[in-house]
Parts: C-alpha cells; sequence; structure tokens
C-alpha cells in the first residue's frame, strides 16, 4: 500500500485570489482555512509580488504549514496544510 | 472556485472558556451561527479578521451579538460608534433627552444639524450610516424600574452612560438580577473610572460604592465640567470590554476599578472584591426587586453632614 | 531621607476631593496612627468642606467613600494601623456620562 505524501495529495479546496490585493487575499485565505479541517489542503492562486511575498508569511504565522509554492504562469500556487482546529 | 467543505469547529471548547463567555449567546463556544460574509463585509471587517483572536469566528459573534447603552452622551457617543463600527449586530440605545450645544464638546454621536432632535434618533441615524451591517433600536424614554428589566432582557451586554446615581444604581441591580454583563464607566472633569460588572463572577456596583452620596457632594459635569476627550477615552474603554465580553477574549475588568487622570495621563487599577453581605448580588440578597431609586438617592439625605468627633476604634 | 519623612504616610484623592483639597495627594507624619486618625488629620488640615466629604454627622466613614491601603480594599480599614509610607486612597463614584 503506497501513503500519498501531502505534497502529492489533491487540494480539498482552491481558491483562486489572484487580482485580490493585499490584506484581502489573506483574509479570504485565512476565512476559508477556518472553514476547513485540521490536515486539509487548501490551494490558493495568487500574483506575483506583494501576494507571494505576504500571504505564505501570514500562513505561517497563524500556525498553518505550506506544503508547496508553485509557479503557474507569471503567477503562483500556494498549496497549505490547516493546522489547528478552528 | 469549489464550495468548501464546511466545518464548525471551535477555537476553543466550550469548557476551556471563561465563565463569564458562557452567558452570552454569542459568545457560546458550541455552535456557531455561519455567516457567509459578502465582499464588501470582508473589505471592511478585514483588520477585525486579521487578528488571530478575532478572525471571521469573532466578526460573526460581533453580528450576533446585542448591545444595549444607557445614554447616547458622553459615554454613550464614542461606545455606540465603534460598537457600529465593529459590527456589532444589534445595539439599543436608551436616551430620552434632546441634543443641546453643550453637548456637541464631546458627544460625538450628534452633530450641529440635530440640535433638538431626540439623541436616541440622533444616534441612530449616526451608527447606521457608519455601518449598514448594524441596526439601531432607539428607545426615546428614561430607563426606569417599571421598563428596566423588561429593555434590558433582550440584549447580551450593557453598557451604563447615564449621568446620574439613581440611574446607576438602578441600571445595576436590574443587570445583577436579569444575569446580564454590565460595562460601567463614570466620569467628571479630568477623570474616570472603569470597571466590568458579571453578576457571579465578581463585584457589583453596590459592593464599591454601597451608598450614593449625599446630594451635592458629587457634582455633575454640567456643574463641575468635564475635559470632552476624557469621555471620549472612557466610552471606548467601555465599548472595548464590551468587545472583550463578545468575543470571549482577554481579561474584563471584573473585580478590578480602573482610575484614569487625564491631567498626568495615569491609569491605575485597583483590586475591589465582591461583598458577602451585598444586598443586590451578595450571598443572601434583601433586594430582588426593582426599587424606587429617586428615593435611595434622595430622600435619605436631608442635609450634608458634619465631621463628627469620636473614634469606634475597638468597639465591636 | 529625613527621619521625619520617613514617617509619613500619603493620601490620594480621586474625584470631587480633589475639587475640594486642590491637590491629588497629600503626605501626612502620622505613621503608626490609625487610618482614621490620618483622614481626621487630613480633614483638620483642609479646609471644613474636606472632613464633610469623608465622616458624616457620627463620625463614620460615608458608606460612598471607597477606602483603599495601599491599593487594597482592606476591610475594617479605619482602625488598621498605618506604617511608613503606606498609600491611603480615597475613591468617590463618577456619576457623569
Amino acid at each position: 500500500m503506497t501513503i500519498e505524501s501531502t505534497e502529492e495529495r489533491a487540494a480539498d479546496v482552491r481558491v483562486d485570489l489572484r487580482g485580490t490585493p493585499c490584506p484581502l487575499n489573506w483574509v479570504k485565505t485565512k476565512l476559508r482555512l477556518e472553514q476547513m479541517k485540521e490536515g486539509e489542503l487548501l490551494e490558493v492562486l495568487l500574483d506575483d509580488g506583494d501576494a507571494i511575498r505576504n500571504v505564505p508569511r501570514s500562513v505561517k504565522t497563524e500556525g498553518h504549514r505550506i506544503v508547496k509554492v508553485t509557479p503557474v504562469g507569471g503567477d503562483f500556487s500556494l498549496l497549505i496544510e490547516k493546522r489547528g482546529d478552528g | 472556485m469549489q464550495t468548501s467543505r464546511g466545518s464548525t469547529g471551535c477555537r476553543m471548547r466550550a469548557s476551556a472558556l471563561p465563565p463569564w463567555t458562557r452567558r452570552l449567546p454569542s459568545g457560546n463556544g458550541g455552535a456557531k451561527p455561519r455567516v457567509e460574509f459578502t465582499d464588501d463585509q470582508i473589505e471592511r471587517y478585514s483588520r477585525h479578521i486579521i487578528l488571530p483572536e478575532v478572525g471571521g469566528d469573532g466578526q460573526r459573534k460581533l453580528f450576533a451579538a446585542k448591545a444595549l447603552i444607557i445614554g447616547a452622551g458622553g459615554l454613550g457617543s464614542p461606545a455606540g460608534l465603534y460598537l457600529a463600527a465593529a459590527g456589532v449586530g444589534t445595539i439599543g440605545i436608551v436616551d430620552s433627552d434632546a441634543v443641546e450645544l453643550s453637548n456637541l464638546q464631546r458627544q460625538v454621536l450628534h452633530a450641529t444639524s440635530c440640535l433638538g432632535r431626540a439623541k436616541c434618533l440622533s444616534a441612530k441615524d449616526t451608527m447606521e450610516a457608519l455601518n449598514p451591517d448594524v441596526r439601531v433600536i432607539p428607545y426615546h424614554e428614561r430607563l426606569s424600574s417599571a421598563n428596566a428589566l423588561e429593555i434590558i432582557a433582550g440584549y447580551d451586554v450593557v453598557l451604563d452612560g447615564s449621568d446620574n446615581f439613581p440611574t446607576r444604581y438602578l441600571v445595576n441591580d436590574a443587570c445583577v438580577m436579569a444575569r446580564k454583563p454590565l460595562c460601567h464607566a463614570g466620569i467628571l472633569r479630568f477623570e474616570g473610572q472603569l470597571t466590568t460588572i458579571v453578576p457571579g463572577e465578581g463585584p457589583c456596583y453596590r459592593c464599591l460604592y454601597p451608598e450614593p452620596p449625599p446630594p451635592g457632594l458629587v457634582p455633575s459635569c454640567q456643574q463641575a465640567g468635564i475635559l470632552g476627550v476624557t469621555a471620549g477615552v472612557m466610552g471606548l474603554l467601555q465599548a472595548t470590554e464590551a468587545a472583550k465580553l463578545i468575543l470571549g477574549i482577554g481579561e474584563p475588568l471584573i473585580g478590578r476599578l480602573l482610575l484614569y487622570s487625564a491631567l498626568d495621563t495615569s491609569f491605575r487599577d485597583v483590586r475591589v472584591p465582591r461583598r458577602p453581605d451585598c444586598p443586590v448580588c451578595g450571598d443572601s440578597p434583601t433586594i430582588t426587586k426593582l426599587i424606587d431609586y429617586e428615593e435611595f438617592c434622595q430622600v435619605r439625605w436631608s442635609s450634608t453632614d458634619q465631621v463628627g468627633g469620636g473614634c469606634d476604634c475597638g468597639s465591636s | 531621607m529625613t527621619a521625619v519623612q520617613a514617617e509619613m504616610v500619603t493620601v490620594r484623592v480621586f474625584g470631587a476631593l480633589r475639587q475640594a483639597m486642590g491637590q491629588t495627594e497629600v503626605r501626612l507624619p502620622c505613621a503608626g496612627a490609625t487610618v482614621k486618625d490620618a483622614l481626621v488629620q487630613l480633614g483638620q488640615g483642609c479646609n471644613g468642606d474636606v472632613a464633610s466629604y469623608i465622616f458624616d454627622k457620627q463620625g463614620n466613614l460615608w458608606r460612598s467613600l471607597m477606602l483603599l491601603v495601599n491599593d487594597d480594599p482592606v476591610s475594617d480599614a479605619l482602625c488598621q494601623r498605618t506604617n511608613p509610607g503606606d498609600v491611603i486612597t480615597l475613591l468617590l463614584p463618577l456619576a457623569g456620562g
């Protein structure tokens, strides 16, 4: 039996926040994470620049885990593992 | 964008919450009202939601909360403004007066164009214009023993911004009897006092001041004056206490009295214990119904006494 | 610090008492006396109005006045002996809103 690594698991929820300015992109990310269970994966699409610099930092400060950051065209995909209950 | 799978997980388990939060329906650590935010609300409340101690769950608690403000004056104005800005969903305002010119030095809910208008209606307009998410319920009447319990019953938390001793004792007694948390503040000249009264958790107003002072001993703001911004400071501290109670965060000023002096910018807080023999909140209450508070504060005093001699120290 | 200064207690007042006294606190050379003695001395040292804010006609502390010794609401504080450096705080309620 193979155990799927977190990096290989598909996201449970996807949110496209390209075009959403800071800090609203983090706020929307946070609100979505609040509604998820511990261990679930959220994929967020973010703009290059401030967004990809600020949101991962806020994610980690809030206690969640950045699983993967993947360039997507000129933008980025951020895969986040929800940590903590609520 | 896929729909997320919802979760009603709590930040803290109900048993870990301070006891006073369990008295606020919106502070219940159990089922939360699932309100979906509009994009405008996400932007409006973003600075709240960012806070780890608030988040979307906390903002929903504020939406669901009902706060009653006694008096739309010096304390009620800043408190009402900021609770409205915070998104407290229902805010009651009790005030029987009309806006006067001398109010406008500090009562920032009202404008020059509101002179002569009922304060509770002026307050409603200002607060709802600031935040259309908020519903303001005006009570254009004086709080009395006849209506206090009925009005207070519909709210989660009460803020006392009244300007006289009979009302302060009335509000205290009604909140103790109705088991409603009360954010109390008082002001005069350059000073303010603040405490949070949670029935069953700490002292009530009568534990601090068992009796009102004789008439004339403590002047009103009308007589002695008040630095306008001092009212602002204390009203905002009241609103802060109310927000903490609603959100279930921080340490409310239960069993403590905060003393503020604007002239030397000093804050001092002193411990104030609950009196087991308090007639309203004590172990064996003797006052179980609202009384005539005008009589309580006025009639018992026939004149201001002079200092007397003799020491009763040592007598049992 | 002189010997006299070492025997001082401070009485700190708020509210209407500040107006009556014209100051926020006063130091009294009465360490070792009771709290009540200190307050009587305070009233005698200022004008008669100050005393009337503190005691009623029978010489009892007004029940509208909160008395603290070193920021603690000590019960039966009036009979308590003061120590050098003690701070006695007198609070009147504020009704303004």
